[in-house]
């Protein structure tokens, strides 16, 4: 007897429709885990030493869509399919590991200029300001001005010497998002595609590597831009590697740290969560010589890797941060800590104020910013992603 | 099985409103997650993973109502990931076996789940959510984040497979789309070749 391909697939799901598990249960464990591995989408976390002068920066605020080359090429994400398409596995999502099925090679680019130490607060900054729901955009302080520069269908990754510069290609025809290089001067190269992921894009200090996460497989991938190779990171560094200031090492949010080649786990002391208190405790910056570390508390989705409280490692005690103090209700900080043992502070009061600390290794105030009037976005959070050392 | 606990802190509302959604419409995705994994297992562990993503963005959702469309599409995004790396769901109709005794239909439901395992994942989820779910053309190439040309060359490939692997099947108002595509297809064969 025919039947129809409707009544057939209402017949079969009848089958699957009954769960035999508390699916509300799992899935707020599920969260749980989520949220250790993934920051909440803008939590563009921690690169020590972006930059943003120069070329790459005009390069980036001028930049015309149009321009750039197609993402069709060689990776095929935006073409609408043709009858003679037999493997939609191949036009979509092609993720590094597909290189060398493709015979791709990424070309290397050399070292970039090593980034100076700072000694003043940078000329140039780059923020992110998320609002409760989590909606953000990205923002750029040059001098007085600031400027939103989430522009057209790309998202911009800078790197520190800002010269180079991943491109996020947002609308592809399959649900990923395409990925390419951009040097000042010289032209885009396709780096690969993937499935859409909120995980950190982030650069070295040193400008010579980027640390990027695929979904599908749940991997992060360090891309050594100055020599081509790729190297694949151990499976506790998903989507929370963050770079040590010496642009050498990662660590994840637990305190595991590994060389950038995904060799050598280290564990450093970290709080653990208290479940009398409830919340979650993500290490969210440590000092280049492990000595001290800050710790992010949030309950879910957080908008950026906060310092809510810090601690000497070696010690296990909580302690002041320089200039700030300890923690204040309705105030809400941000560490970057440097190379040469300096931090840059960030601490932001309610929606209206905000300054940016450089405080140097002996903890000393060497320079201070408020942030002009305005520059906050409504009832939102600013998180420093990147700064100019150029 | 014990209740649901939310993270500490978690307000009762919030977790109250979450967990009626879960218990309203669990049963609908988890149809729709079984056609596509073909194992109940591994449906419920996708729309758990979905749900969970949908628990996390709970704050902004529950307030537009939006709660279930977001939930569906992270879980066609999840299955179509998934699949990529871990074939799990790869599943040859020549392997289905004949099985003895079965009812005529039984047997035919076996067979067409199988066909339909056996597609690429997207043709898969095309089918399913035009053919199972309703969805219109707009609808699911919006879930599946594809061009409405995509869409309907999914559906179109797949169709064609169910049909060379089940002649007798009855496609409906497939049957006249499918002819149309055909239809539309030698002619722009012809055209090429003129």
């Amino acid at each position: 007897v025919p039947e129809s391909i409707r009544s057939l697939l209402h017949d079969i799901a009848d089958d699957g429709s009954q769960p035999s598990r508390d699916l509300a249960s799992g899935a707020y464990k599920r969260a749980r885990t989520i949220t250790r591995r993934r920051f909440a989408i803008g939590a563009v976390s921690v690169v020590t030493a972006l930059a943003l002068g120069g070329a790459g920066t005009a390069g980036l605020l001028g930049r015309d869509d149009e321009a750039l080359p197609s993402p069709a090429d060689p990776t095929t994400t935006q073409e609408e399919t043709t009858e003679e398409e037999t493997d939609e596995g191949l036009t979509c999502n092609v993720s590094v590991e597909d290189w060398e099925g493709l015979d791709f090679s990424f070309q290397p680019r050399g070292e970039s200029e090593a980034p100076a130490t700072l000694t003043e607060i940078p000329d140039e900054t780059l923020w992110r300001g998320v609002d409760g729901d989590v909606e953000s955009a990205t923002l750029m302080l040059s001098g007085d001005e600031s400027s939103v520069i989430d522009v057209g269908d790309y998202l911009y990754y800078p790197a520190p010497d800002g010269d180079r510069t991943i491109g996020a290609y947002k609308p592809s025809g399959c649900g990923d998002v395409y990925m390419e290089l951009h040097d000042a001067g010289a032209e885009a190269a396709p780096v690969f595609s993937m499935d859409t992921v909120a995980c950190p894009i982030t650069w070295s200090p040193d400008s010579n590597k980027v640390v990027f996460s695929e979904s599908a497989g749940e991997r992060s991938y360090v891309l050594d831009v100055s020599t081509g190779e790729l190297f694949d990171l151990p499976e506790e560094l998903y989507c929370t590697a963050k770079w040590l200031p010496d642009s050498e090492r990662l660590w994840d949010n637990q305190g595991n740290v590994v060389a950038y080649d995904g060799s050598g786990t280290e564990q450093v002391a970290v709080i653990e969560d208290d479940p009398e208190e409830g919340g979650y405790y993500i290490g969210s910056g440590v000092s280049a010589d492990l000595g001290e570390a800050c710790i992010h508390e949030t309950e879910g989705d957080s908008p950026g890797w906060r310092c809510d409280r810090y601690f000497d490692l070696e010690t296990g005690e909580e302690i002041d941060l320089p200039v700030v103090g300890g923690p204040v209700d309705g105030e809400v900080r941000q560490v970057e800590f440097l190379e040469d043992g300096s931090m840059l502070i960030f601490n932001q009061i309610g929606s209206t104020e905000a300054t940016l600390y450089l405080v140097g290794p002996d903890g000393e105030l060497v320079d201070e910013l408020e942030l002009p009037e305005g520059m906050i976005p409504f009832d939102s959070q600013l998180e420093l992603l990147s700064w100019s050392t150029g | 099985v014990t209740g649901p606990t939310a993270p500490p802190g978690a307000p009762q509302t919030r977790q109250g409103e979450f967990e009626d959604f879960v218990r309203a419409r669990s049963g609908a995705l988890c149809a729709s997650a079984y056609l596509l994994t073909g194992d109940r297992g591994l449906a419920e562990d996708l729309v758990q993973d979905a749900l969970a993503r949908t628990w996390r963005s709970w704050k902004r959702l529950h307030q537009t109502a939006n709660a279930e469309a977001y939930t569906r599409r992270i879980m066609y995004h999840l299955h179509v990931s998934r699949w990529r790396r871990t074939k799990v769901a790869e599943i040859s109709t020549e392997t289905v076996p004949e099985r003895a005794g079965r009812e005529p239909d039984t047997a035919l439901r076996l067979a067409v789940h199988a066909a339909l395992l056996s597609l690429p994942p997207t043709q898969r989820a095309a089918i399913v959510l035009r053919y199972f779910e309703d969805q219109t053309e707009v609808a699911a190439a919006a879930i599946l984040d594809c061009p409405i040309t995509t869409l309907r060359a999914r559906v179109q490939r797949g169709l064609r497979r169910l049909r060379n692997r089940f002649p007798e099947l009855v496609l409906g108002d497939a049957d006249a789309q499918l002819a149309q595509w055909e239809r539309d297809l030698n002619a722009e064969k012809g055209e090429r070749r003129a």
